[in-house]
This record gives C-alpha cells, structure tokens and sequence, in this order.
C-alpha cells in the first residue's frame, strides 16, 4: 500500500496503518538520527519523538509533498534542538577532550557481529570525518550517501535549492576526501 | 576543458547524472592531466569508504514503544483547543456555583469610623459590611447583615448574620464569577 493511502487512513484513526508507517520508516530515520546525533539511546528516544510528532501533525501533512520528506524534515528539526542543547551544556552526552574536541559515544556493534570484523578503524574513521563537517553539509552527505535519497528529496528536506543541496555535497565530499586521505 | 570543470564532471559522475559526451570529455582531460586524475580517484575513493557504514538496526522494541506512545486518534477525537475551552468554561462554572452555594456575597468595603456611642450598619441585600485590616471601629456596632471582621471593634459587635475574616482573593474570584452567571442566567 502506498504511503499516501496509509496516511489517510492513519488521519481516520487506523493505528495499524500509522503502525505499517513506522515499520516502513523506523530504520531509515533512526540511521539519520544516528549519524547525526552519534548516540545510539538518545537517536531511539529522538526517532520515538519523530513518529509521535508525525502522528499528532497528521492533519496538516500535505500530500503534496513526500511522507519521507516531511518525516526527515522533523527529525533534522529536532535533532538541531538536541545538538543546539549540546551545545548550551544542558545535554552532557558529549565528553570533551583535553584538545577540546567534542567525542560522543563509540558506537556498539555487539548487536550487528558482522561490523565486528569489517575493518573497525576504517568505519571508525569515516565516522568520525562524518562528524568533523559542518551540521549542513553533514546532513545532506547523510541523505545523500547514506539514506540515498534524490536531490530533489533532499530540497524538500533542507527547504534548500538544489544548486545550494550540490554545491554542499560538492564541498563536503572535498572535506572528506582530505580527512580521510590516509585511509583506506 | 579546464580542471575547475572537469572537478564538476566527476561530481556529475558520482551523481550518475553524467551524459555520454561529458563522460567521454572527462576521460579525455583525465589522460593527460595527473592532478585531475588524483582529484578523480581520491573523490571515487572517498565515497566507496562511505559505503562502509552499514545501516544500523534500532533496538527491535523500538516499535512497540513507538506504538504505546501514540495518543488515542478517531473520528470523534477533541482538538486540543476545544478541550481546553471546555475545561476553562467549566471551571469557571464550578467556582460559579461554589461561591453561590457557599453564601459569598459581593464585597463592598466600607471605611467605618466611629467616635463612640452605637453606630448600627445594615448593609444591601446581598452584600456584607467589611472592616479591613487596620481599621477600628470606636463604640458598638451593630450589623443587620454579615461583616468580615480584620480590623478591630473598641466596644462591642451585634452581628445578624455571619461573622468571618475579610474574604480573600478566593472569595473575591469566586463572587465575581457567582455575580456573572447570576448576570448571564437573568437572576
């Protein structure tokens, strides 16, 4: 069933189909989440938050724009609110280094055994250079890379012009490319 | 073609939106320019590492607590706003009828001075003789009616009705409220 039917039905009150939603869409966002917050319970508790948001904003969702995309708009809102929290001190999830570096937790894989043993230093590595970028270019090397979403998904996301969405995937590949030049 | 172009074209490439002849233009300037072509494999290698980062499984109860989170939604679910209508209406409708019920009357604050003797007050139907705090009453009084009594009576107090402390701002708000739906309901 397309999401646009599960959407309406979901606005009459049919949990299930809201429920067929989440499972379609649980993993993806909490991945975005994830990679942009680098801590696993607080990317669960901001994903929770997403979908009880979409639910209660049911009524003003549009459908002339993609669920996905107005489903990513609200978790980029509120992981900003979260790093923003960060930030001002008020959410110590980070630890911060001698250097100053602010190093969030180191992800655990014991759930998925196969990471184990595809070269953790590598992963580790491009985590960390993931996070090293500005919070836009971050997210839309996230959406782009990772979530594999079109440019024009990512514009709707963002609220930004396509030539702007390049232009920041353009440069962040460059920073990329110098962070991670001794890898690989 | 220059190498500032030639940059963009790989990130068309990588974008899968190359055309065939930009394509065969890039492969072109690659032959022959070794800064472009380590530009080339450098980007191509940056972004297979990103493909390294495999998707990360949620907690597989992360549903069901997404589910038992979810608020009660039908056809005949109550908008927020007209919930808290309701309980403001009926709020003030229960503070209404509680000060009714409990006898509160319209205040009326009377500054009393008395230079002895008997002075007698009977205030309105429906309202009380008040004597605030700090004010004295010189000589008996005496009221045909209720008094809130703080201040002090120098003499003796004949009081036909009920006698209690000035009321406070409950009281107040209460008979206020009690006065506008006497108001609305035409007593």
């Amino acid at each position: 069933m397309a999401d646009g039917e599960l959407v309406a039905r979901s606005k009459k009150g049919d949990r299930e189909a809201f429920g067929e939603l989440v499972l379609r869409y649980q993993k993806p966002i909490f991945n975005f989440v994830y990679r942009l917050l680098r801590h696993r319970e607080e990317a669960q508790d901001v994903t929770q938050e997403v979908f009880l948001r979409a639910f209660r904003a049911l009524d003003r969702y549009s459908p002339e724009q993609p669920f996905t995309a107005w489903l990513y708009k609200i978790a980029n809102n509120l992981c900003i609110d979260v790093l923003r929290r960060r930030r001002n001190g008020t959410l110590p999830l980070a630890t911060q280094t001698d250097q100053g570096e602010i190093r969030t937790e180191i992800p655990d894989h014991a759930h998925n055994p196969e990471l184990l043993f595809a070269g953790w230093e590598t992963r580790r590595a491009v985590e960390e250079a993931i996070a090293s970028l500005p919070y836009k270019y971050r997210v839309v090397t996230i959406l782009r890379h990772l979530q594999d979403l079109s440019y024009q998904e990512i514009c709707a996301i963002t609220g930004q012009p396509e030539g702007t969405v390049k232009a920041q995937i353009h440069r962040a590949r460059r920073l990329l490319r110098a962070r991670l030049s001794s890898v690989g | 073609m220059d190498c500032r172009e030639t940059e963009l074209l790989c990130h068309r490439y990588l974008d899968k939106e190359i055309t065939t002849e930009e394509f065969r233009a890039l492969k072109d300037h690659l032959r022959v320019c070794p800064r472009c072509l380590l530009v080339w494999n450098s980007l191509r290698e940056t972004v297979d590492l990103l493909a390294v980062l495999a998707d990360e499984p949620p907690d597989p109860e992360l549903f069901s607590r997404i589910m038992m989170r979810l608020p009660t939604r039908g056809r005949w679910r109550i908008k927020p706003r007209i919930l808290r209508f309701a309980a403001v209406a009926a709020f003030t409708l229960a503070v209404g009828w509680a000060g009714f019920f409990t006898g509160t009357r319209q205040m009326l604050t009377a500054a009393v001075e008395s230079r002895g003797g008997r002075m007698t007050v009977v205030p309105q139907p429906g309202r009380a003789l008040i004597i605030p705090e700090g004010a004295t009453v010189l000589g008996d009084l005496y009221v045909e009616g209720d008094v809130f009594l703080s201040g002090k009576v120098e003499g003796s107090i004949h009081v036909t009705g009920r006698s209690r402390p000035e009321p406070n701002l409950w009281h107040r708000l209460a008979g206020a409220v009690s006065r506008f739906w006497r108001m609305l309901w035409g007593r």
